[in-house]
């Protein structure tokens, strides 16, 4: 299954990337929520998954080796809330850009100064 | 000692800060400072030019075995006195020069930083240390020619001085990094004691990038333009800086380590070549100007020219000669430039055609002028005779291709007597000019007392000839590295050198007579020539601004999307450079969960992302693209579930939804059309963006490879239940055992918060 992620993994990049190239606003915005994606279950692959074993200590002590690392899994849910913050940010202060430099193509965003009147 | 070059530094902000209040006790509190070191460095005399060394050493960042260290030979103590001694004189003249001048404290402040800096150049024995000072020297006297910083030709000097040293200054600090690697020292003392032979693999690099130094330091041909164009500096600065003492470091440098590299022949060929060279050239040039600083400035490239050849001649008596003749050369043209400076104060002109007959009007300051013109031009009894004379002997007995030194300096020393002429003789008697922009009169104090204070000493030396044989024997034993004594006398009997001396007269008078001729014979050396050094220079630097400007307009330009391609471009370039080179090709993997039919309804959450994914890149319509978001978003979340993820998983969906729920509240408020691309735009970011997909992928590939033994995996879950009290690991890690972690996560968010009510709230639009 790893391979499959893997790969999964690499379009979620591809595509994310792609998008952040992209002159239009929405299509960056989309950009960074799904690079957030692509970067979180990069460390998710990269931390060895498991199936059905959550790293909950049970009564029977089973032996904790066969649980899942629990580790990565605190650093993505840091992680995803922080990204949270960041989406949020850049859709809100896009909108601001877009109402603020009547534009809406991320190359006409040049200089600091603003257009005309 | 320490303590002796660092007061320097420490008065010189004090008298930035106060000489306006009190300008006469801060002036004279500068000169007292200099004859305070002069006076400290001649008590090491007696000791020192006996033949012994005085080191300070003071535990700098001891650790790593770094030393500031100053060290006192012959040599060294040398240069120490004339620093400190030229330093006291001129600041001295300068309290009169400076009077009336605007930002005299400013002026004050920089020429302490230069002495200061100038002491420790001479005096370190860390070459590293040595390399500081020399750019520090370089650097005071970048803010010393640009003292007059609201005239665009002085602020141009400026910069054109700095960065021609500079570039000898970085040519240094390359040079030193070698000898380090080399000889595996930096210390000058042990460099000086090394009995291996400089054969190694580094020498040729090394007696290059040491030229260049020197050469640009002490404005040598092709290197020596920017020191004329220094004549915008105030005369002090021209006297001290450009005559005595800074241009005297490259000099210094050669004298310092002739005895490593002397017998290199890349080493003699070159200083006898570009001092042979600057030597008639300085000269000549010297002959057409018509401005008295920059008369002076190409006289004193000639002579430095002078000291170069001599060195490169690198015979006992040549290198004897070199350093009398330094010395000669610091005490008649420090004085020919408090003259000169004398003269613009007084008269408001520097214009030679305009100055004549000031006898009567500058008496006084006539006296100093004759004098010093008298050892210019190396007449008997003048100490310049004494140098001259050394210098035409150690050229007649010079083997092998001294000839061409012997010809260059006595073509040179023909010009010296004619400007001696021209300077000590016609710019006093005749008629009194009426053509100065204020009338002639004798100048005060220090503005003729310093330049015939020199003149008359530039006599005694002369006399009375065992001082500076005293002063200079350790000197010249430590660059020549015998032990041969130094003997100077005015009278050597009737030899060669005596005729030459006669004949040099003799010739010197005749072109000063037929003076009118020769400058029309030399009407060329004034023209404007493409390929003249300083064109060049000019040429270049235009060149290197075009191309910084085409380099910033291809990387700095302004469009964001194109610094992020060329990031993103890098880092696959970079990451696949590595796997390459060191061929990670997965292999071995260990993959743990195979892909087998029972577990299907792991493909339903991949297949929805894909489709997500796919619906994305080629929709348009706003609506179309947040839904198809979502469904990545879901899948990524549902993954968790699948993989022993619940708490992720949960904040995933959790996260997920208030993300979409957000951007559909704006999503009305933001640009509904979408642009399209240009084909090769698209085309090109498309390329970056499945090579960086495909690069990661590559990655994780690759960690299967390896086994995971995580120790931390272990503690978390052995400890988690005793010392976190709970047995949700991957909770009692977030709010426990990271619990700073966490903290910073949540002043993130309200960081977050707070910048986002601010863009909500911000009323830009009028």
């Amino acid at each position: 299954m790893e391979i499959i992620l893997s790969v999964v993994t690499g379009l979620l990049f591809t595509i994310s990337v792609y998008l952040l190239l992209h002159r239009s606003f929405i299509k960056m915005i989309v950009g960074v929520i799904v690079f957030a994606h692509a970067i979180n279950l990069f460390l998710f692959i990269a931390g060895k998954i498991t199936r059905s074993m959550p790293a909950f200590i049970t009564e029977e002590e089973a032996g904790t080796a066969a649980l899942s690392d629990p580790l990565p899994q605190a650093f993505i849910l840091t992680a995803i809330v922080i990204g949270m913050g960041v989406q949020i940010f850049t859709i809100v202060l896009l909108n601001k850009v877009h109402f603020t430099a009547e534009t809406d193509d991320l190359d006409t965003l040049k200089t600091t100064d603003l257009p005309e009147a | 000692m320490l303590t002796a070059i660092l007061s320097a530094y420490v008065l010189a902000p004090f008298t930035g800060m106060f000489y306006r209040k009190h300008p006469r006790i801060w002036g004279y509190l500068t000169v007292m400072l200099a004859a305070a070191i002069f006076l400290y460095l001649a008590t090491f005399a007696p000791r020192v030019l006996e033949g012994g060394e005085v080191r300070f050493s003071y535990a700098w960042v001891p650790q790593l075995d770094i030393h500031v260290t100053f060290f006192l030979d012959g040599l060294s103590l040398f240069f120490g006195l004339l620093v400190s001694g030229f330093g006291a004189l001129i600041l001295w003249y300068a309290t009169a020069y400076m009077e009336e001048a605007h930002y005299a404290n400013r002026f004050f402040t920089y020429m302490l930083l230069f002495m200061a800096s100038m002491l420790g150049l001479v005096l370190a024995d860390h070459l590293i240390l040595l390399y500081l000072f020399w750019e520090l020297t370089s650097i005071s006297s970048f803010l010393l020619i640009g003292y007059a910083n609201r005239e665009a030709e002085a602020r141009r000097s400026a910069l054109q001085a700095l960065l021609v040293t500079n570039v000898g200054g970085l040519a240094l600090l390359a040079a030193f990094l070698l000898i380090g690697q080399q000889w595996d020292t930096f210390s000058v003392e042990a460099l000086l004691q090394t009995t291996e032979a400089a054969g190694g693999k580094h020498t040729l690099a090394i007696v290059l990038l040491l030229l260049l130094a020197a050469f640009t330091k002490s404005a040598q041909f092709p290197f020596h333009f920017w020191l004329p164009n220094a004549m915008a500096a105030p005369t002090p600065v021209s006297a001290y800086l450009h005559s005595a003492t800074m241009v005297k470091a490259g000099i210094f440098l050669l004298f310092r380590l002739q005895p490593v590299f002397g017998d290199h022949v890349v080493w003699t060929w070159g200083l006898l070549l570009a001092g042979s060279i600057t030597m008639v050239f300085g000269a000549v040039m010297a002959l057409v100007q018509t401005d008295l600083k920059r008369m002076l400035a190409y006289l004193t490239i000639s002579a430095l020219g002078m000291m170069v050849g001599m060195t490169g001649l690198g015979t006992e008596e040549a290198l004897q000669a070199a350093l009398v003749y330094l010395l000669v050369h610091a005490f008649y043209k420090g004085a020919l430039f408090m003259v000169a400076g004398g003269i613009d104060h007084q008269t408001g002109t520097r214009d030679m055609r305009l100055l004549h007959g000031l006898k009567q009007a500058m008496p006084l300051t006539m006296a100093g002028c004759v004098l010093a013109c008298g050892s210019m031009a190396g007449l008997p009894p003048f100490f310049g005779f004494v140098g001259k004379e050394m210098v035409y002997e150690s050229a007649l007995h010079g083997q092998g291709f001294s000839w061409l030194l012997l010809g260059s300096t006595f073509l040179s020393s023909v010009c010296y007597v004619s400007l001696g002429l021209v300077i000590g003789y016609r710019l006093f008697f005749g008629t009194l000019t009426r053509q100065t922009p204020k009338p002639p009169t004798e100048s005060h104090g220090p503005l003729w007392g310093a330049p015939l204070l020199l003149g008359a000493g530039g006599l005694l030396l002369g006399v009375w000839t065992e001082a500076p044989a005293y002063l200079l024997e350790r000197g010249t034993q430590l660059i020549s590295g015998t032990e041969a004594g130094l003997e100077l006398s005015l009278w050597h009997g009737l030899t060669p050198a005596l005729g030459l001396s006669l004949l040099t007269v003799l010739a010197g008078w005749g072109l000063y007579r037929g003076r009118d001729k020769s400058r029309k014979w030399l009407a060329f050396a004034t023209g404007d020539y493409t390929l003249a050094p300083e064109q060049l220079y000019v040429t270049g630097l235009r060149r290197l601004r075009q191309v910084a400007l085409w380099q910033t307009r291809l990387l700095q330009n302004g469009y964001l999307r194109n610094y992020l391609l060329v990031i993103f471009s890098f880092l696959v370039l970079a990451v696949l450079a590595q796997i390459i080179h060191f061929r990670l090709w997965p292999q071995a993997l260990r993959f743990q969960l195979p892909v087998t039919v029972d577990y299907l309804y792991e493909w339903i959450p991949v297949f929805f992302m894909v489709l997500g994914l796919i619906t994305i890149f080629g929709a348009r319509s706003r609506l179309t693209i947040l839904i198809a978001t979502s469904m990545v978003g879901f899948g990524v979340a549902a993954l968790f579930v699948f993989f022993s993820a619940p708490d992720v998983s949960m904040t995933q969906f959790l996260v997920e939804t208030i993300t979409l729920v957000i951007f559909m509240l704006i999503l009305h408020r933001l640009p509904s059309h979408i642009r399209l691309e240009s084909k090769t735009k698209f085309v090109r970011h498309l390329l970056v963006a499945i090579l960086f997909g495909a690069t990661m992928t590559l990655i994780l590939l690759n960690l299967h490879g390896y086994e995971l033994a995580s120790p931390l995996k272990e503690y978390y879950l052995s400890h988690s239940e005793e010392e976190g009290k709970g047995l949700n690991v991957v909770n009692v890690i977030l709010i426990d055992f990271r619990a700073l972690d966490t903290l910073g996560e949540i002043t993130v968010l309200g960081v977050t918060a707070i910048g986002i009510m601010t863009l909500v709230f911000l009323n830009q639009k009028k």
